[in-house]
């Protein structure tokens, strides 16, 4: 393996992609993900298990999560500023993306119209993250006020928040109150033309569309993570007041941090939106809100708290983790297991009580996460067969 | 506005009505909120698996009253309750009134039993790192044994029955009042007496306000600190389970459910917050205001918020006046300012 050059100035050291290698490869991972949905289509692929739309499916969701758990590990990992209210942006994103998305005077649910702009689906993803961005801001004030702990506490009153807001018939031209609305799928079309170059199915400009947001929050969030900003959060993280002493602007920075962790969580949850289709208040507020808030700060603590590769690392764990289990289960290697909506103990339910044990496990035994493992094993083969 | 309402809507002997029964729930509320302002003030953390320990409690609550108990082996019949062996039979003849405060003694002891695990097992390990880390460990502690609560017990509404069913009240002229309420504010007053006289006369109990005020000089005076851990998470498991097995009759009319068990412990922690995280005293005040203000928004503001279109406002409202109260004091109406250091 070749060795890492030695850094010799501030130039290389703030360098995006280091080296050649590193260069090769992030091609390499960027020429399969544009080619992964093509794969479902080609017979010679080798398929593990289940249908093609499946896979496609699981990458899907990746993505959006990687994108959404990125906000989370920028504000949570970097920033220091405990959130359980994640959940609540992605409905936020949800809601306004469908809404800025979908052609006026069109979609009606029992009498409901549902609001509409028509406009194409980065403009939405845009809104959505602004809109999100914008309450995030708005939580700000009490992040200034308080600290930790207490932080913790005012979030997760932002998934009540959420169930109150998400399900009150005031807003159901947006968000369909407890039925849910329609989210339009992506057409990811130039304008003037009935289809974009390839002939794509609904799941597959879906997909594009997630890889695009990905790979678009991926470089701002390594910019930001290795330029001034992401200094300052990470001085606030470590010790605010020593951070304030030699003149970060703590306030300024927990505020940019909930803003811009608010903007990824609003743009993920546009898609996310898209991906359900039929997004309900209930998904994003309340008990089920709490879940997917948890869910989503235990990719980053499985993946790797304060490591950018480690929120994309966490989204494939804790996206990929249910369909193991139902995958053992179908096979028939969990004999404790019963049968998916039959109220007991379930692959849903198992799999939850696999990410209690996962978190317990990696905080206790492995602090950074996947990506530590990963530096860990990239560490051991790099000397091997020697010790060092 | 509100005071339009008031008068208007409501009667002198309503209003009673409405905070007796605000402070029922205050009650159980403060009863929660006092488990995690000792765990928090014991041990610096704040116990997210708290709700999970309540719900674990409230089924261990059910089982000693009902006689049914979740199978255990073999793991396929999971879910499903099995009756007492015959040579238990004398318990299930004991009087409900007897056997329902038994029921939460002997399921507030093995709760007690289960936080020191949680303690001795896991919280143990994490001493010195980041509160982040310890939160998010009790967040995965609160999926596991909430999960498992689900699994062993399956989730569908059973009924719990208890010496004071939902149709029993107090008359007292045109004011009526379940008992539940009043016992559930008895037995809250009871219980924090006895935990206030714990703190103040037992060996153990200054040990403990020795070790929360400075940690280092509690162990150089000789306390041993984890000794004091192990105390403070048994008394927050215990107070969860006593909580869960009056929330119950008092709130859920003599019906059990998943849900509402698993959350009453969040909708609780505005009430530790305004009291303040690290004050007792406070977590009873919040916790006791936190209900009045819940059931009398649910009274009065709800008609109002109605008419926006916006209904459940009182689910909304605690967290509100928690807000308020931090953006004010940022450690709560009676906790201590925390000074830092660089």
């Amino acid at each position: 393996m070749a060795e890492r050059k030695l850094r010799t100035s501030y130039r290389e050291d703030m360098a995006l992609f280091p080296d050649r290698v590193q260069k090769f490869w992030l091609l390499a991972l960027l020429a399969v993900l544009v080619l992964y949905p093509f794969s479902t289509r080609w017979s010679w692929v080798p398929v593990l298990s289940g249908s093609r739309e499946f896979w496609l499916t699981i990458a899907v969701t990746v993505l959006i999560a990687a994108t959404g758990a990125l906000g989370l590990n920028l504000l949570s990992g970097f920033a220091g500023q405990i959130s359980l209210g994640h959940a609540f942006f992605l409905g936020v994103g949800a809601f306004v993306g469908a809404t800025i998305a979908q052609e006026p005077g069109v979609a009606t649910l029992s009498g409901v119209e549902f609001w509409g702009m028509g406009l194409p689906w980065w403009v939405a993803v845009i809104g959505g993250g602004l809109v999100a961005a914008v309450i995030g801001v708005a939580v700000g004030p009490a992040a200034v006020r308080l600290r930790g702990l207490y932080l913790s506490l005012v979030t997760l009153a932002l998934v009540f928040f959420g169930q109150f807001i998400f399900l009150a018939p005031a807003v159901e031209n947006i968000t369909g109150a407890a039925r849910g609305r329609s989210a339009p799928n992506v057409s990811l079309a130039l304008p003037g033309q009935e289809t974009p170059f390839f002939d794509l199915s609904n799941r597959e400009e879906l997909y594009f569309a997630a890889l695009i947001l990905a790979l678009v929050s991926f470089l701002i969030g390594k910019n930001l993570a290795r330029s001034r900003v992401g200094r300052a959060f990470q001085a606030t993280r470590d010790r605010d007041i020593a951070a304030e002493v030699i003149g970060v602007n703590v306030t300024w920075a927990k505020l940019v941090a909930f803003g811009i962790s608010s903007f990824f969580a609003g743009a993920a949850g546009v898609l996310l939106g898209v991906f359900l289709g039929n997004p309900l208040g209930s998904n994003f507020g309340g008990g089920e809100g709490l879940i997917l808030s948890v869910e989503y700060v235990a990719m980053i603590v499985i993946g790797g708290i304060g490591t950018i590769l480690g929120a994309a690392l966490g989204a494939i764990f804790v996206v990929g983790l249910p369909e193991v289990v139902s995958y053992l289960a179908q096979q028939g290697w969990l004999p404790f297991v019963a049968e998916t909506g039959s109220g007991s103990f379930d692959t849903a339910a198992f799999s939850i009580v696999l990410f209690g044990l996962f978190i317990v496990l990696f905080l206790v035994f492995e602090p950074y996460g996947l990506y530590g493992l990963w530096l860990r094993a990239r560490n051991y083969w790099k000397g091997w067969p020697f010790s060092y | 506005m509100i005071l339009a309402q008031v008068t208007q809507l409501s009667t002198p002997e309503e209003i009673v009505q409405l905070v007796v029964s605000g402070l029922g729930l205050g009650a159980i509320y403060a009863l929660i909120a006092l488990g995690f302002v000792i765990i928090y003030k014991a041990t610096d953390v704040i116990n997210f698996a708290h709700g999970a320990l309540m719900l674990l409690g409230t089924y261990l609550v059910f089982t000693l009253v009902t006689g049914q108990f979740p199978r255990l082996w073999p793991i396929s019949g999971l879910g499903e309750l099995l009756t007492f062996p015959a040579w238990l039979d004398w318990w299930l003849d004991l009087d409900i009134a007897l056997r329902f405060p038994l029921a939460i003694a002997l399921a507030a002891l093995f709760v007690a039993l289960v936080g020191i695990l949680i303690e001795r097992s896991v919280l143990r390990k994490l001493v010195g790192q980041p509160v982040f880390a310890v939160v998010l460990i009790t967040l995965g502690l609160e999926l596991v044994i909430s999960t498992g609560v689900q699994v062993l017990w399956n989730p569908q509404q059973k009924p719990l029955p208890s010496p004071f069913p939902a149709t029993s009240t107090l008359s007292l002229g045109n004011v009526s009042i379940q008992w539940a309420n009043i016992w559930a504010l008895v037995a809250m007053v009871v219980v924090v007496l006895l935990f206030f006289a714990f703190f103040r006369y037992s060996r153990y109990g200054v040990a403990m306000r020795a070790t929360a005020l400075d940690q280092e000089a509690a162990m150089a005076m000789g306390i041993k600190a984890s000794t004091v851990f192990g105390i403070a998470w048994a008394m927050g498991g215990a107070l969860a389970a006593i909580a869960g097995g009056l929330y119950v009759p008092a709130r859920l009319a003599g019906f059990i459910s998943f849900t509402p068990v698993r959350f009453a412990a969040l909708s609780a922690f505005p009430a530790a917050i305004l009291g303040g995280l690290d004050s007792p005293g406070g977590a009873v005040v919040g916790g006791l205001s936190i209900g009045v203000a819940q059931v009398l928004s649910a009274r009065w503001l709800n008609p109002i918020f109605l008419d926006l279109n916006l209904p459940n406002f009182h689910l909304v409202f605690p967290f509100l006046l928690m807000i308020g109260v931090l953006l004010v004091r940022p450690y709560g109406l009676f906790g201590t300012a925390e000074v830092r250091r660089v």
